[in-house]
């Protein structure tokens, strides 16, 4: 089902692109390259984000060809792209339109990783190597906007918090350690692997467990002792600028 | 890496819409050879390489991304420099007056 509908929306975008092909020419400026438009002010409809992005008539290669750049660009030194796509710009846009624009991101990423491989083959510069970055940037912002949704909807629905089930327990060492569940065809007292897992620690292991404790107890104590040292020194060298002072002049006041 | 032979055949049919008539893969071993100052070993990554058939006679030639293009930027990159080397002389040219008596001699 998902498939096929990425197949009518991958069939949606070629038609789109086709269509507005005829009259997007003309409105690119000549001597400027630019590469896929990364500014968010052109989202809703895909045509727009590929308004400068002039394709071959002949698609004869049924798709292949997405996984290179405009051929106008091929040789040139730099080609200008715009900003990466920023969380809070993300979060004001629909899941269908996030879900196309993943899409479109995932194939500009394609691309540029070919192009990355192919200049790395003929040991020369690749063009403009920042659209990259940008695009993988907007990537993991869309993919936190996402989880920031799923999140939410589960607290609202199930009031789970995280999405994959996990204990508190009691490991070999004798840590406490957020144990995450595996998915499993049979149940875990069928399970070899699952059971030869020690989730208990044997008594030997205590005296190990303490000087960990005591370890962790003396940096904390090193900690705080060094704050109070540094509080001490500002306040001999800087009477005036205490905090006691500050109240006492605001209750003056 | 994770992506096997299968991954790939629905990955390039549904996403780029290219008919693909048979798929193999194999993991190409990165050199672990190379030593850095050290004499310890570096590693470079495996990876996986795989071999897409096209289906309905389709052929696919891989594109030059870089093309030696004549461009016509050079020669007037060099007119600029001359124009330039020749203001700096005439700026660092004495006054002709001297009739090109070095500065050392006063007056």
């Amino acid at each position: 089902m998902a498939a096929a509908r990425l197949a009518v929306l991958c069939r949606k975008v070629s038609a789109a692109v086709q269509t507005s092909r005829s009259f997007m020419s003309p409105q690119v400026p000549a001597g400027t390259r630019f590469s896929l438009i990364l500014s968010p002010k052109s989202i809703p409809s895909v045509t727009s984000l590929h308004q400068c992005r002039i394709l071959h008539t002949t698609l004869s290669r049924k798709g292949l060809e997405e996984f290179f750049d405009d051929p106008k660009n091929w040789g040139e030194e730099k080609v200008k792209s715009g900003a990466a796509w920023t969380c809070q710009q993300l979060r004001n846009k629909s899941n269908e339109d996030l879900h196309k624009l993943w899409y479109v991101l995932l194939k500009e990423r394609n691309m540029l990783l070919t192009l990355e491989q192919e200049a790395k083959r003929q040991i020369l510069p690749m063009p403009s190597p920042e659209r990259l970055e940008k695009v993988i940037e907007s990537m993991d912002a869309l993919d936190k906007v996402v989880q920031e949704r799923e999140d939410a909807l589960r607290l609202l629905q199930t009031g789970q918090e995280k999405p994959r089930p996990g204990a508190w327990r009691k490991d070999i060492f004798g840590r406490i350690i957020w144990h995450k569940f595996k998915q499993w065809p049979i149940p875990w007292y069928l399970n070899k692997r699952y059971n030869r897992k020690r989730f208990f620690a044997m008594p030997y292991v205590e005296h190990f467990d303490r000087l960990k404790r005591e370890k962790h107890a003396r940096i904390q104590i090193r900690k705080r002792n060094l704050e109070k040292k540094k509080a001490k020194l500002l306040q001999e060298k800087f009477p005036h600028l205490s905090e006691a002072q500050k109240s006492s002049l605001v209750q003056d006041v | 890496m994770e992506m096997t032979r299968v991954d790939l055949r629905n990955y390039l049919e549904r996403i780029y819409s290219v008919p693909v008539a048979a798929v193999r893969t194999r993991v190409q071993h990165g050199s672990n050879r190379k030593r850095d100052h050290r004499n310890v070993r570096v590693k470079k990554p495996d990876c996986k390489v795989a071999y897409v058939q096209l289906a309905h006679g389709q052929t696919f030639t891989f594109p030059d991304l870089f093309p030696e293009k004549p461009s016509p930027k050079d020669g007037s990159t060099e007119d600029d420099l001359q124009a330039v080397m020749e203001e700096q002389r005439q700026r660092q040219r004495q006054d002709p007056r001297r009739g090109g008596v070095p500065q050392w001699f006063g007056l």
